[in-house]
């Protein structure tokens, strides 16, 4: 029997929230990822068994709904209002400008690279655990694990600074 | 442990998955060869700088306690009849199926002269059996505009009979 909707926004929405946030590094934009999430959770009422599985799912939409809503607005090196330019806060403006990197960095990942990633270094979750919940082998998640921070590690040091250009 | 060997074990070391003692030994090597170290370190950085914008389940739990399900969206799937979640293509073949089927059944049966006093071209039918009189004359409405084949009028037939 395939789990409610409501039951996995009861017992998730928080977890959604923290991958959220930590890719977004905003709480107002990390509630709003959290919505998009469950909108798309309501529409294509995927068939989910467990809270397992309902997580792995969580995962790969909020990466996606994170992703598909930075390419959408993305300017290398230009940061909005929003993001904290001209705020009273340095903090928040390096909160976005951190936040933009790390997006702009997971997105030039394969899928399966981003979803190990944010298993291993947001959820903390073994090697084991994470080849249990993608369905392959443990060191295939450790060749992604490397690969994937080997591309985040370079794209950082490329980028050092928001005004950097590709 | 050589550099092979601690490659082999790099991403338990960076994912902090070694034993105690193995991280000892990986630790000494390190101390003593600088591309092992700074391959490592590169790696750990990276980690480090997805891993800075996490916080505790607690924390999140308190943020997102007053959070609701998308309320629109929940209504909108919620009184939105079956019929009208399907695709539309389904809903014009499943229209397109049900007007042939008309035809289809009654290509099986016999059209009555009108009665005397009746107006011309009015056809009245005939077929053995109960059936659903309701269903039957949509079908013969739809079969006077969409004739077809028998095949399928007879599996719609024995649909609407009771």
């Amino acid at each position: 029997m395939p789990l409610e909707i409501s039951q996995i926004f009861a017992e998730q929405r928080a977890q959604v929230y923290r991958w959220a946030l930590a890719l977004c590094r905003r709480h107002d934009d990390a509630l709003d990822v959290v919505q998009d999430v469950f909108v798309r959770a309501l529409e294509n009422r995927p068939s989910l068994a467990t809270i397992g599985e309902a997580r792995a799912w969580l995962r790969r939409v909020t990466a996606n709904v994170v992703i598909d809503r930075w390419r959408r607005t993305r300017r290398i090196g230009e940061l909005s209002a929003a993001d904290g330019i001209g705020s009273a806060a340095p903090d928040a403006l390096a909160d976005a400008e951190q936040g933009q990197r790390v997006r702009a960095a997971l997105a030039e990942l394969s899928e399966r690279q981003r979803l190990v990633l944010m298993a291993k270094c947001f959820d903390n979750l073994t090697f084991a655990q994470i080849a249990q919940e993608l369905g392959i082998s443990v060191s295939t998640v450790k060749t992604y694990y490397l690969r994937g921070l080997d591309a985040v590690r370079d794209w950082l040091a490329l980028n050092q600074t928001i005004g950097s250009t590709l | 442990m050589n550099c092979q060997e601690f490659r082999d074990r790099l991403p338990e070391y960076v994912g902090n998955e070694l034993s105690a003692a193995v991280r000892a030994d990986a630790q000494t090597h390190l101390a003593s060869c600088g591309d092992c170290r700074g391959r490592a370190r590169g790696l750990q950085a990276a980690a480090a700088t997805l891993e800075s914008g996490v916080i505790p389940e607690a924390e999140a739990a308190r943020r997102t306690e007053a959070l609701a399900l998308p309320a629109a969206a929940r209504a909108g799937m919620e009184l939105r009849p079956l019929s009208l979640r399907l695709p539309a293509l389904l809903r014009y073949a499943a229209a397109v199926a049900l007007a042939f089927g008309g035809g289809y059944l009654l290509r099986g049966w016999q059209a009555e002269p009108p009665a005397a006093g009746g107006s011309a071209g009015a056809v009245r039918v005939s077929v053995e059996g109960a059936v659903n009189p309701r269903l039957m004359q949509s079908l013969a409405s739809a079969a006077q505009r969409y004739p077809g084949s028998p095949k399928l009028s007879w599996s719609l037939l024995s649909l609407a009979r009771r």
